[in-house]
């Protein structure tokens, strides 16, 4: 009890200085001075402030940075993009505003990165070099102070000759650059009850097409997969989903559907059981559909709106250079079709 | 009446200049680029990324961004030059022992393609700590003097008090009538 208290008091007065909530933590034997315990209790970040995390591992001290490794380290970014490794982990906390720092971060970052996933890039430092521009990019792109907006081609021609003197495939950057141009990155919340946690490391996410269930026009949502639940928002910053899809009870499969705004597309329908009944007012449902060159990521409704409704997910055809995305696609596919192979059978027989 | 018209011209063109502020790891750069937005209302809504703000001084806009200056002298840096008009030059006047790697990374920057144009303005802060170096002394060792196609200046100041930030911007301001 005493101990509990004392933790509390410790991370109170991390959140007002760093440094001595740590030391404080310390000498009262409630975390070990090493630099992996520390990173760890950062990382896992309970009822710390982000902007705080982000202030102790920016510290030019060679402690602060062995620590700021190690809480690289806890990161896992195997097969996640460039993008969706930086939006992992810049949720982790608040990223200062001091070019030094960023340069830092964006190094131990990058070693990570490659780590976690040899042969992306030829070498850490291109890595490192392409991740600092793309927060350059955040910046000018978002920042309300900074008016003249880069567009795709300069930015393409700042990265001119950085993979080791040569140049990064065009389409690379492109799609960063819509990435960001699409979705700022998140302001990272303190740790709290709320959803948040839910929503954060999700095991898919991305925008895709939903057809709206009262309206029957496509709209742009922001999905996430995650615990068997497809999630929906209008933006990616929204604290609450527009809608929840529980992937249980569900069938899914491809269909073809003249009206998918994408011609180039395929498109899914995931239907709830009751799809199957006979003289159901089917076909409305859902679609959630892949811009070319985004994502695409499951969504959810909200059950009791959707029990009678379809889902279509149409997606980007792939093979043309959105491996990753078309990847995406496949697993959320699996993932749903997994999940309601019981329900299905069970029904059709 | 051509008196009139430059004036109203230069209500209408209030035309952005681009600043970069460099200088090594805590020499200040941070508290002088908020001193500066002291008297202003911020209202930022916060962007992940480095800071950027736009400072207002009689009519001229400074859009200034935290650029660092980074130890590890990747030639990539470069690209965040282009445009720039001003280099606000950072400098802990206690620091005499990194002061040959900011004289380094100084003439490094003047030679540059991208910031032929700009011109320099040195802050020696942290005036108000014992023993510091005094801006004819920072002055001397960075042989200023030698500096011929930039226009240059060098201000002490205290960036925790907000003393010699004013005149720094002052110098700013009077470099764009001269253009």
């Amino acid at each position: 009890m005493q101990r509990n208290k004392q933790v509390a008091m410790g991370r109170k007065k991390f959140n007002m200085d760093p440094k001595k909530g740590i030391q404080f933590l310390i000498e009262n034997d409630l975390l070990k001075n090493t630099r992996d315990d520390i990173a760890q209790f950062l990382y896992k970040g309970e009822g710390l402030n982000k902007t705080a995390i982000g202030d102790y591992l920016g510290e030019r001290d060679d402690f602060n940075i062995q620590v700021l490794h190690s809480f690289v380290e806890l990161h896992e970014f195997t097969d996640l993009n460039l993008v969706q490794a930086l939006r992992q982990f810049l949720w982790s906390f608040r990223l200062p505003g001091e070019a030094q720092k960023i340069d830092r971060m964006m190094e131990a970052f990058a070693q990570r990165y490659c780590q976690c996933n040899p042969g992306v890039f030829q070498s850490t430092d291109t890595c490192y070099v392409l991740s600092f521009a793309i927060i350059m990019l955040n910046t000018s792109l978002h920042n309300p102070n900074v008016k003249d907006k880069p567009t795709v081609e300069r930015f393409i021609a700042m990265n001119r000759g950085i993979n080791d003197g040569g140049d990064l495939p065009e389409e690379l950057l492109r799609n960063l650059y819509e990435s960001i141009k699409n979705e700022p990155f998140k302001i990272p919340e303190d740790d709290g009850n709320d959803l948040t946690h839910t929503f954060f490391n999700p095991d898919r996410e991305g925008w895709l097409l939903k057809l709206g269930g009262r309206v029957k026009t496509w709209k742009r949502r922001w999905f996430i997969l995650t615990d068997n639940c497809l999630y929906y928002f209008e933006y990616t910053t929204d604290k609450e989903p527009r809608g929840i899809i529980p992937l249980e009870n569900l069938s899914i499969r491809e269909v073809e559907d003249s009206k998918k705004p994408v011609s180039k597309c395929q498109c899914w329908r995931v239907g709830s059981a009751l799809h199957f009944l006979p003289g159901g007012s089917l076909g409305c449902g859902y679609c959630v559909h892949v811009k070319r060159k985004k994502r695409m990521i499951p969504r959810k409704t909200e059950l009791c709106k959707s029990l009678t409704k379809l889902a279509y997910f149409c997606r980007v055809d792939s093979d043309s250079a959105m491996g990753e995305e078309a990847k995406l696609c496949k697993d959320t596919q699996l993932a749903t079709e997994k999940s309601c192979a019981g329900i299905s059978q069970a029904f059709e027989t | 009446m051509g008196l009139i018209f430059a004036k109203l011209w230069s209500l209408f063109c209030n035309q952005e200049h681009k600043v970069i502020i460099v200088g090594l790891d805590n020499a200040g750069k941070t508290t002088i680029l908020y001193q500066f937005l002291m008297n202003e209302v911020v209202h930022t809504s916060p962007t992940i990324g480095s800071n950027v703000e736009e400072i207002v001084v009689k009519n001229t806009h400074f859009l200034m961004w935290d650029i660092g200056g980074q130890e590890s002298l990747r030639s990539s840096w470069n690209t965040y030059y282009s445009n720039t008009e001003f280099i606000i030059l950072v400098v802990d006047s206690i620091d005499r022992e990194r002061l040959s790697i900011i004289k380094e990374e100084l003439y490094r920057m003047l030679a540059h393609e991208d910031l032929r144009k700009a011109a320099v303005l040195i802050f020696a802060n942290k005036q108000d700590m014992k023993g510091c170096m005094s801006a004819a002394e920072i002055s001397k060792y960075l042989t200023l003097s030698s500096i011929k196609d930039h226009p240059w200046h060098i201000q002490s100041c205290c960036a925790l008090t907000g003393e010699g930030l004013c005149q720094g911007l002052e110098w700013m301001t009077s470099r764009i009538g001269v253009r």
